[in-house]
């Protein structure tokens, strides 16, 4: 006699599983960022850092280094990392494409534009201003601006078309070829100087992170996934195919726009601070899809903590790999990513896409 | 009670119409199954039906009530339409994880299932004896088991219409009549009224309690098939001749070299 229990323990078997997976992976988070905390070119002790974090040792220099360096940027790797982890996740889900990042709509392309644009011109969103005590600010209201704007022009060429994906991706790639042809330009146009703040811009850095750039990410991450956490269901129903997402009462049209528009406002805060970060928001959702499966009350999450591991893990390499120097961190991640992904590639579950 | 209603519906996607006064009354538990050539409009219909395309002019009535006035969730939870296979489904996803998107509207924006979407589930899953693929993943169905599945996906919100589109596209002649066989039991047994669009003349015969003929956006026929499967009204629609051959009384035909 078959009973309710037979039928659903397998399902349960596999929540649990996936529950299992979350919490190591958020437990995992937790360590690297120690790890981060306590790595670095000053040479503290673990001790040290822990001292100082539980207000224990009150040296200011010590406190200076954790407070003002530190903590801000591993703080940063694991807020930035979640919510590239977390766009590409959405990402490669509403545009039903395996290949699918938060770069494939040309946001960070637009981001990098934005940079570009106080690095070798001058000009901001907010006129022209000279380097003042907002200076650290405008580049990244500046990029977060593009990146929001190339993400407009989409949502206009998807009013016009649909919101499908074929729309949404032509659409982002003509975006991606545009801004960086602009950005190119910004380039040849820049002086010297400029030149090389747009390209240390374009390699993706933590280290002009501050506990409020932290704070504005984190809070921008938080209501986000809150957010796309609330329809995880109907994400999940878009990968059956429109037409049946339709036929089950979703609406997909809608929930790509929606999703669209948060997946960018995502990226968008993520990248104006730290610059591009490539490979977290690809590799990221595959990861998360082969352990978790298609569930994106599972997926999302998983995705984004698999994000921050990755940044985290870079953040540790990147001060370690060049003892006294820091390597910007956008050239680690993908550097030290790629054997990974090229492995999931090779030894992966077939048929996950 | 009519299950469903269709009066003088007319619908197209641009200019010119592609249904034009479709007029259609289907009772309550009846199987009725639209035949026609490509393009004729079938699948339009059943769209219509389904409350997924909105009428130019016109009206459906779904167990007396006027599309029109019910809400997306409303709709959703009497009627259910199960499209074509378009997409293959994700290969991991189990079955179990599959029927149950199926209770979109009673699980969305919840973080967990309650007891009601797991036991709707089971009862589902059983009646279709699909009770040991439940943790099978979906890549590792036949195409038939597949069918089924979609089907189960589809009732596990009880709704009281089904409305399929060819859903015995791709399946050998053993699991077109497994599909055809259920759908007949799920009438009895759920009080289903099923209306199915296919393009098997014979099938349809077979099965249906009533056919109705379309050809270039109109219904040219409407009834029970011996009053429908006529090789007059057949060479007109589709072009080419027939011949009627009776098999336990069911009315099926042969097309002629």
């Amino acid at each position: 006699m078959v009973t309710m229990n037979n039928i659903r323990s397998p399902y349960r078997l596999i929540i649990v599983r996936r529950l299992i997976i979350v919490i190591s992976f958020s437990i995992l988070t937790f360590v690297l960022f120690l790890l981060d905390l306590c790595v670095g070119s000053s040479g503290i002790s673990i001790h040290d850092v822990v001292e100082v974090l539980l207000n224990l040792n009150k040296n200011p220099i010590l406190h200076a280094i954790i407070f003002d360096f530190r903590l801000p940027w591993s703080l940063m790797a694991v807020v930035v990392g979640f919510s590239l982890g977390v766009a590409g996740a959405v990402m490669q889900t509403i545009l039903n494409n395996p290949l699918a990042s938060p770069y494939t709509l040309g946001i960070s392309h637009g981001a990098g534009f934005g940079a570009a644009l106080v690095y070798s011109l001058g000009v901001s969103i907010l006129g022209k201003l000279t380097m003042s005590t907002y200076a650290q600010y405008i580049v990244p209201i500046n990029a977060f601006v593009f990146a929001l704007i190339t993400c407009g022009v989409i949502v206009l060429i998807g009013k016009v078309r649909g919101f499908t994906y074929e729309t949404l991706i032509l659409a982002g790639i003509a975006m991606s070829f545009l801004f960086s042809a602009l950005l190119s330009l910004m380039e040849y146009f820049a002086s010297e100087e400029a030149l090389q703040a747009i390209v240390f811009w374009l390699f993706g850095s933590l280290v002009k992170a501050t506990l409020l750039n932290v704070l504005i990410v984190s809070i921008v991450m938080i209501i986000s996934t809150v957010i796309l956490m609330r329809f995880s269901w109907e994400l999940t129903t878009l990968r059956l195919g429109d037409e049946k997402a339709r036929s089950l009462g979703a609406n997909p049209e809608r929930i790509r726009l929606v999703s669209m528009i948060i997946a960018s406002i995502l990226t968008a805060a993520a990248v104006c601070f730290v610059g591009i970060i490539g490979f977290v928001g690809l590799v990221a959702p595959h990861i998360a899809r082969f352990l978790t499966g298609e569930d994106a009350r599972f997926l999302v999450p998983t995705s984004g903590l698999a994000g921050s591991i990755m940044l985290s893990g870079a953040a540790i390499a990147s001060k370690t790999i060049m003892s006294g120097a820091i390597l910007p961190i956008g050239i680690v991640t993908s550097i030290i990513g790629i054997p990974f992904f090229l492995y999931l590639i090779i030894k992966g579950k077939r048929g996950v896409w | 009670m009519y299950a469903i209603e269709v009066e003088k519906l007319t619908f197209g996607y641009r200019r010119s119409p592609i249904l034009e006064d479709i007029n259609i009354k289907v009772r309550e538990k009846e199987i009725v199954s639209i035949i026609g050539p490509n393009g004729s409009g079938k699948t339009t219909l059943l769209r219509c039906i389904a409350g997924i395309l909105k009428p130019w002019r016109g009206r459906v009535k779904i167990l007396g009530r006027d599309l029109e006035s019910m809400s997306q969730r409303d709709l959703n939870r009497i009627v259910s339409y199960l499209p074509q296979e378009t997409v293959p489904p994700p290969s991991l996803m189990t079955v179990y994880e599959y029927v149950l998107l199926g209770r979109l509207h009673y699980i969305s924006g919840k973080l967990t299932v309650s007891n009601e979407d797991h036991k709707s589930v089971f009862e589902i899953l059983k009646l279709l004896e699909l009770d040991n693929y439940a943790k099978k993943c979906m890549h590792e169905l036949s195409g038939g088991e597949k069918q089924l599945v979609y089907i189960a996906q589809a009732l596990v919100r009880k709704p009281k219409v089904l409305l399929l589109d060819e859903p015995l596209n791709h399946l050998d002649i053993k699991n077109q009549f497994i599909v055809l066989k259920v759908l007949r039991e799920l009438v009895k047994k759920l009080e289903l009224t099923v209306v199915i669009v296919m393009h098997d003349i014979n099938q349809a015969a077979r099965y249906s309690d009533k056919i109705v003929l379309m050809s270039s956006g109109k219904i040219v026929a409407e009834g029970p098939p011996d009053e429908v499967i006529v090789p007059e009204l057949l060479e007109k629609v589709y072009g080419i001749k027939f011949r009627l051959i009776y098999d336990h009384n069911v009315p099926q035909v042969i097309p002629k070299g």
